[in-house]
């Protein structure tokens, strides 16, 4: 338990959550989990969509129901609004909840604006309102151990990080058509990748960013694929690899520290940890790791749903740190900085040259050395 | 009575539209006067690129409408799709390059899902009536599919290409009774020709969408989308009689299992793994269930 044992989740008073959004996102990862999360009341639900708002609100037993999100953010009774809309809608949901004095959990990305992110950023700074972003990989027991065992030093030094989010076009996930926007595959599991190797990294500051990729074809005005290399002061490398177009799906981080290697797959659950050379053994660990997993995973019904399950996680960790004022699990400087590295991403990519995130970040009015860049 | 099925090796190239015009010649006198509109059921059922085999290939429908245009000038052309659950129609069609073609031709775009609807009453067995698009109740239907294998029906070709008419969108909602709601629907969208895209097919057990493309240079065409399917299985090397839609749309009157064939065809490897297939033929039900499970776990 990263964050509160037990006996001090039982010290928190029982917040009342506004779920704005009952979406594809909404009615499958974060109901399901909160409605029996002890420590959280649903006491709100907005969609604009009548229909969808009231077979979610009967489905969770949520009384309230507003069709306009400007409503649920008004009720007093609401304490944290949790935010499940398109991305597109975050910035100006997330500008009012700050200005109606709400607690913010908002899903990935933050939104999908540098400049936003930055006015975000400052506006969160002058209020106590705390702001915590669903990046609920960094949950999975997986991903969670490779955290552990690289702070502990157990591959030495991280010399390069190789993410993959490949996939095929998100149709078959959620029928909105907002994912479709300029960023495209860069937003949707982009956000995930780059906050897992800088969270890995402890924040480090990336120096600078060279992406080379684009769409499918000229009749989609969105990004269908790209690989991205990050550059960080003391000369480790990260390499991204995300696209829509794969026939095969793939999600996973294959870290090499100077001691060794570590590889996860947080929606399979797999972790594997070698040192040395492979050998027979490894190759048995290996494959007895992911027959457990997925007999395990087949038996107790949660393999097609594990990432889901971190969500409770990540909100436990969100409710200790605004009831003991200290810092969410993924606060909005981590945010800022996946923002910041996706738009430098982009940036690289229309203008076909490396970006140097000092200067890309001061062009945004970035203090650079708060962000430690 | 045994119908004609006409075989053709080809490439996407420009030699395509003379072997289309070819294969339709042989076939016999079409019933399409010069000033018919014609509306070509095309294969859009997912987001998946043309090289995967998974969707018409754009250069498939070009020369098949330069070949149409040459012989009917004057016909209005509709390149016809319907939404799906995981089908956007309206984006596919611009996506992966279909439009500068429907340009160069004269033909238009129509997503038959937002069309008006006219329910036509069956005596079917699944369905008691069947939502029509009102364009297919004027145009001449001019059927496109795909050869390919499916999780679900295990082919997919000349019939199931026609369950993409409905105009509904949650189409898994039939998932349950696939077998007889294509079979249904095929006694109400009725082809006036078939002509199989199957120069890059989609073959291992992960069709309609996430299969292997399987190279076989075919074009199938005939009026019996009944007899082109049983043919399509045994090119895939399954047993025509073990499908059930097959054999349900027989029993329904779409169509007879028996066929003549014009042309020679080759050995081809679909490479399907009859177990993997079986993982999903039997698996849907374990894997509904399955979710089920995780909703309750979920909620403890």
């Amino acid at each position: 338990m990263p964050y509160g044992k037990d006996s001090e989740r039982q010290q928190i008073s029982k917040p009342r959550l506004g779920i704005i959004g009952a979406g594809a996102i909404s009615r499958r990862a974060h109901l399901p989990v909160y409605k029996n999360m002890a420590e959280v009341e649903m006491v709100a639900l907005a969609d604009r969509d009548e229909q969808i708002l009231r077979q979610t609100a009967e489905e969770f037993n949520i009384v309230s129901r507003y069709t306009d999100y400007r409503g649920l953010l008004k009720d007093k009774r609401v304490d944290i609004a949790v935010i499940c809309t398109p991305t597109p809608l975050h910035y100006e949901i997330i500008m009012e909840a700050i200005a109606q004095g709400k607690h913010i959990l908002v899903e990935k990305p933050m939104v999908l604006s540098l400049n936003e992110a930055v006015e975000i950023y400052k506006k969160l700074r002058q209020t106590k309102l705390k702001l915590c972003i669903v990046q609920n990989h960094r949950f999975n027991p997986n991903v969670l151990n490779a955290k552990k065992r690289i702070s502990e030093g157990f591959i030495g030094n991280i010399v390069s990080i190789h993410g993959k989010a490949l996939s095929n076009f998100p149709n078959g996930w959620t029928r909105s058509r907002w994912l479709y926007h300029g960023g495209g595959a860069l937003y949707d599991f982009g956000p995930h990748l780059v906050d897992i190797v800088l969270w890995i990294m402890d924040q480090a500051a990336p120096k600078r960013v060279s992406a080379f990729g684009g769409s499918y074809s000229e009749h989609m005005g969105f990004i269908t694929q790209l690989q991205a290399l990050i550059e960080f002061s003391d000369k480790s490398t990260v390499s991204l690899d995300i696209s829509w177009l794969t026939g095969s799906l793939l999600f996973n981080l294959d870290i090499h520290g100077t001691a060794g290697r570590i590889m996860v797959e947080p929606l399979k659950n797999q972790f594997h940890e070698f040192h040395g050379s492979l050998t027979p053994f490894d190759e048995v660990k290996w494959f007895w790791s992911k027959m457990k997993h997925t007999v395990d995973g087949l038996l107790s019904g949660k393999y097609f749903v594990s990432s889901f399950l971190a969500y409770q996680e990540l909100m436990a960790g969100f409710l200790y740190s605004i009831v003991n004022d200290t810092t969410p699990p993924v606060p909005i400087k981590n945010g800022l900085m996946v923002n910041l590295v996706l738009a430098a991403i982009e940036s690289s990519i229309k203008e076909k040259r490396t970006i140097e995130l000092t200067q890309f970040a001061r062009g945004h009015e970035l203090n650079v050395a708060e962000l430690g860049l | 009575m045994k119908s004609l099925i006409v075989v053709k090796q080809a490439e996407y190239d420009q030699a395509l539209a003379g072997i289309i015009a070819t294969a339709l010649e042989e076939l016999g006198p079409v019933a399409i006067a010069n000033g018919d509109l014609l509306a070509l059921k095309i294969n859009l059922c997912d987001a998946r690129t043309p090289d995967t085999g998974a969707i018409t290939h754009p250069f498939f429908l070009d020369q098949l409408l330069k070949c149409l245009r040459e012989k009917y000038p004057r016909s209005e052309i509709y390149i016809v799709e319907s939404d799906g659950t995981v089908a956007f129609a309206d984006e596919f069609i611009k996506w992966f390059g279909f439009l500068p073609i429907l340009d160069k031709w004269n033909a238009q775009w129509f997503n038959l899902s937002k069309d008006k609807i006219i329910n036509k009453k069956i005596n079917g067995l699944a369905l008691s009536e069947v939502p029509v698009p009102e364009l297919l109740t004027r145009a001449k239907l001019i059927n496109v599919p795909k050869l390919k294998t499916n999780m679900l029906t295990q082919i997919t070709c000349c019939l199931k290409n026609l369950f993409g008419c409905l105009p509904v969108i949650e189409k898994g909602n039939f998932h349950s009774q696939i077998d007889r709601v294509i079979a249904d629907v095929n006694t109400v969208y009725r082809p006036i020709f078939n002509l199989v895209d199957g120069i890059l097919a989609m073959g291992g057990a992960r069709g309609p969408a996430s299969g292997i493309p399987i190279r076989t240079n075919l074009l199938l065409a005939g009026e019996d989308a009944v007899a082109i399917d049983t043919l399509a299985a045994r090119i895939m090397g399954l047993n025509p009689k073990k499908i059930k839609h097959i054999k349900y749309a027989q029993k329904a009157g779409v169509g007879g299992m028996e066929y003549e064939l014009k042309g020679k065809l080759g050995k081809y490897d679909f490479e399907i793994n009859k177990y993997e297939l079986m993982q999903f033929t039997l698996g849907g039900k374990l894997q509904d269930a399955l979710r089920k499970r995780f909703r309750k776990t979920a909620n403890k």
